[in-house]
């Protein structure tokens, strides 16, 4: 079935944009989505809640967390500042693990936790969500098979008129 | 008293833009009197000659300007004879209405700016692209402080396919000194320029390609030696960037895509053109009380005149005239920069 030959214990740090990961994996046939983790309680409460998840499984620290629940994966969905650091963490406990987009808050961080996962032997994956898009996936199957030639000028944007994403 | 005024005798050399924009343009203006054409195609010559019923007919502007008085000379030639010409009209003692771009570099800009001093002319290019219904109203508005501080602009003409005069000058450097960036991009750099109100640019980071232009010329065995798309990103002193984009040849959907966006701080416009042709909208983005509204011109819009006609009233009534060849050679000096940072493949810093 996969390298452990069993269903993948999946936990979410972060349970904002989190909760996306959460469906996610709760929807994967592979995934067993075992816990989550919050510092706000009451966030914490309301989304364990909302996908029933045991109130033994959800945690307000990272570290206890990954002491208690031998994850295969670990989603780290925080402010950014903090997705090095707890990267890094799950990595060393030996998870693979899922930042959330960006990566870091620069390109230096990104070498360390490129660095660690080389080191570990673990996957680092980010959530660049908009390239498992059908039209995503669709146009890349194009660009492979070369139907565009070679690509010499790109331009992509995102430009909201009001759209500040609130804390 | 009323004194009377004499019309002032205007001479065109150069009939491909010239027959088609100088000639209606001083035909529109009551005060102008088209007393003479020149062109080295005698075909062309006569052809034009005798469409519009013009007697005095020259091989040369050199011919033209040792047989006629003129007072405006419009030069509308390949863009490599540009500078001398001009020149050589400003010395004859007239104003000189130059088609765009100015020059071939900078430093030629320079050359007929200093010449205009010297004789005391004028030079005005004919920047078609300011004097749309469209454009005058968008200019009102920033003018009258809408917009605010204009802080990012994104001017583009795209075309899918269309090379002019496919194996003639246009696709010549030594001729046109580049292509659709010199040709068409230029319109487009003007046009944000003037709405930015002409700040001053300091880095330029640039590319330029050909490759489908260049293989169409291959298959047809025909020179081509500019560039089919070129890109770039102008930095002003005030801290305003613009994105420029510029192209004969791109695999896009449009057969022609000319938009203008500014960026400001108290308001936003779209310029673009409708279903590929011409004709364009232009849109403003205001808040208002928390409010996001759109504000769209409608008709009646402004009445404009052409370039041409423009450059005669201002001569005639002793106002300056606008489009002006200073603010040709701040558009010249970016696209110099665009042109070197793309062959240097590396940004470049405008010197001053």
């Amino acid at each position: 079935m996969n390298e452990v030959n069993r269903k993948l214990r999946c936990g979410v740090v972060g349970l904002g944009i989190g909760q996306m990961h959460i469906s996610n994996y709760q929807s994967c046939p592979y995934a067993d989505l075992v816990a989550i983790c919050d510092i706000n309680p009451v966030r914490l409460k309301d989304v364990g809640d909302k996908f029933k998840i045991p109130e033994e499984k959800r945690y307000i620290s990272i570290t206890e967390m990954l002491a208690k629940e031998h994850l295969d994966v670990c989603s780290i969905a925080v402010p950014n500042h903090l997705h090095k650091p707890l990267t890094i963490e799950a990595l060393e406990a030996g998870c693979h693990v899922l930042c959330e987009k960006p990566m870091a808050m620069n390109s230096a961080e990104a070498q360390e936790m490129v660095d660690t996962a080389k080191k570990l032997g673990k996957r680092l994956m980010i959530d660049f969500s908009y390239r498992t898009s059908e039209q995503s996936v669709a146009l890349k199957k194009a660009v492979d098979d070369g139907m565009l030639g070679e690509i010499y000028y790109a331009r992509t944007q995102w430009l909201r008129r009001r759209g500040a994403p609130s804390g | 008293m009323n004194t009377p005024i004499k019309k002032l005798r205007c001479g065109i050399v150069g009939l491909g833009v010239g027959r088609k924009k100088h000639i209606p343009g001083y035909l529109s203006h009551p005060m102008a009197e088209l007393a003479a054409i020149a062109d080295s195609n005698t075909e062309k010559l006569n052809a034009v000659g005798d469409e519009f019923h013009i007697e005095h007919r020259y091989s040369s502007l050199t011919e033209m300007l040792a047989n006629e008085k003129l007072d405006i000379v419009s030069i509308a030639t390949p863009n490599i004879f540009h500078k001398d010409m001009t020149i050589e009209a400003l010395e004859a003692g007239c104003h000189v209405m130059c088609e765009k771009p100015i020059a071939m570099n900078a430093a030629e800009a320079q050359e007929m700016i200093d010449a205009a001093k010297r004789t005391g002319k004028r030079i005005m290019i004919n920047y078609v692209k300011r004097y749309i219904p469209e454009s005058i109203a968008v200019k009102r508005v920033i003018d009258a402080g809408m917009l605010g501080d204009i802080y990012f602009a994104r001017s583009v003409w795209l075309r899918r396919r269309r090379l002019p005069g496919f194996g003639g000058w246009f696709g010549k450097k030594a001729m046109s000194g580049g292509g659709p960036l010199i040709d068409i991009g230029v319109h487009r750099l003007d046009l944000a320029l003037w709405y930015m109100g002409f700040p001053k640019p300091v880095w330029v980071m640039a590319s330029t390609y050909n490759p489908i232009a260049k293989a169409i010329a291959a298959k047809e065995k025909k020179d081509f030696d500019v560039e089919d798309l070129a890109v770039a990103l102008i930095r002003f002193e005030n801290g305003a960037t613009l994105e420029l984009e510029a192209s004969w040849c791109a695999n896009i959907k449009e057969r022609e895509h000319l938009s203008a966006r500014l960026l400001g701080t108290k308001g936003g416009s779209l310029q673009h053109n409708i279903g590929d042709v011409y004709d364009s909208y232009a849109e403003i983005y205001l808040e208002r009380c928390g409010c996001q509204y759109d504000m769209r011109l409608h008709e009646p819009v402004p009445q404009t005149y052409n370039c041409i006609y423009e450059f005669v009233d201002d001569i005639v009534h002793g106002n300056p005239s606008a489009c002006s060849a200073e603010e040709a050679l701040i558009a010249m000096k970016i696209l110099d920069a665009i042109y070197e940072s793309a062959a240097k493949n590396e940004p470049v810093q405008i010197q001053y």
